[in-house]
């Protein structure tokens, strides 16, 4: 069912206060319009599905139970600093564990490797646009006539 | 997500025992969920969740939206009366004189 406001973009507005979002609306019930004080209130109307949320997430969470066949929920480029982040942990744990001491010192040493190599692969990532609409569109040169 | 190559999880976890043969599964699942974790502090992974508007009701909690944690809500659109979604401006201020008791209630305050 649809909203009665026909103006949302005039007559509701949204903030967030920690884990809520607040929406408010200043219309009464009928369609006329609040004003001065206590203008902005809850809405008067039940709207199913009546607001859309757009919002960054962290990707979903693999499970200890997840088949392995599962596909990373990860942009592509992240596939290799993964392997180099799990890695670099295991070298790490593995330094810790052996009691010959050049054994600990090279795990930590190859740990040191994966880790820069993660977060060189984080650094780039997080430059790189992804929005597909990047780039160069076209050049357009002076008219020199 | 960029398509065309992806990766399972089993390709990741055949790849560290070429190094570590005997690195438990489960253990490895839980060190690429830290990753993942880390890769979310980036703005990146972007999702679309419908709320239901409930009447006299001014707070929604942001978890009842997604099951998946909202680190940033970056737009808002509200049902117009055509069904199409608009979007919504939003309040810098957040102070609004009056909070109505339903709204209220539904904050849980520790």
């Amino acid at each position: 069912m649809a909203s009665s406001i026909t103006y949302p973009d005039k007559h509701v507005m949204w903030w967030i206060v920690g884990d809520n979002i607040a929406i408010a609306t200043n219309l009464k019930s009928g369609g006329a319009t609040r004003s001065g004080r206590k203008e902005w209130q809850a809405s008067v109307e039940a709207v199913s599905g009546g607001v859309l949320l757009h919002y960054y997430a962290e990707p979903p969470k693999v499970k200890d139970e997840t088949d392995l066949s599962t596909v990373l929920p990860v942009d592509n480029s992240m596939h290799a600093p993964i392997v180099d982040y799990v890695k670099s942990k295991l070298f790490l744990d593995r330094a810790a564990q052996v009691s010959d001491v050049n054994a600990g010192q090279a795990s930590l040493a190859m740990a040191g490797v994966h880790e820069g190599k993660w977060k060189e692969g984080i650094q780039k990532w997080a430059q790189v646009k992804r929005d597909k609409v990047g780039g160069l569109r076209a050049v357009r040169p002076f008219n020199f006539k | 997500m960029a398509s065309g190559h992806n990766i399972t999880l089993k390709e990741v976890i055949d790849r560290v025992r070429m190094v570590f043969p005997d690195a438990p599964e489960v253990y490895v699942k839980h060190l690429i969920n830290d990753a993942l974790v880390e890769i979310s502090k980036y703005d990146t992974n972007v999702e679309h969740a419908k709320v239901d508007v409930v009447a006299d009701k001014m707070w929604y909690t942001l978890s009842d939206a997604s099951h998946r944690r909202v680190n940033k809500v970056f737009r808002v659109d509200y049902m117009d009366s055509d069904g199409d979604y608009v979007k919504i401006p939003r309040n810098g201020d957040g102070e609004l004189l009056r909070m109505d008791a339903t709204s209220e209630s539904s904050i849980t305050v520790n």
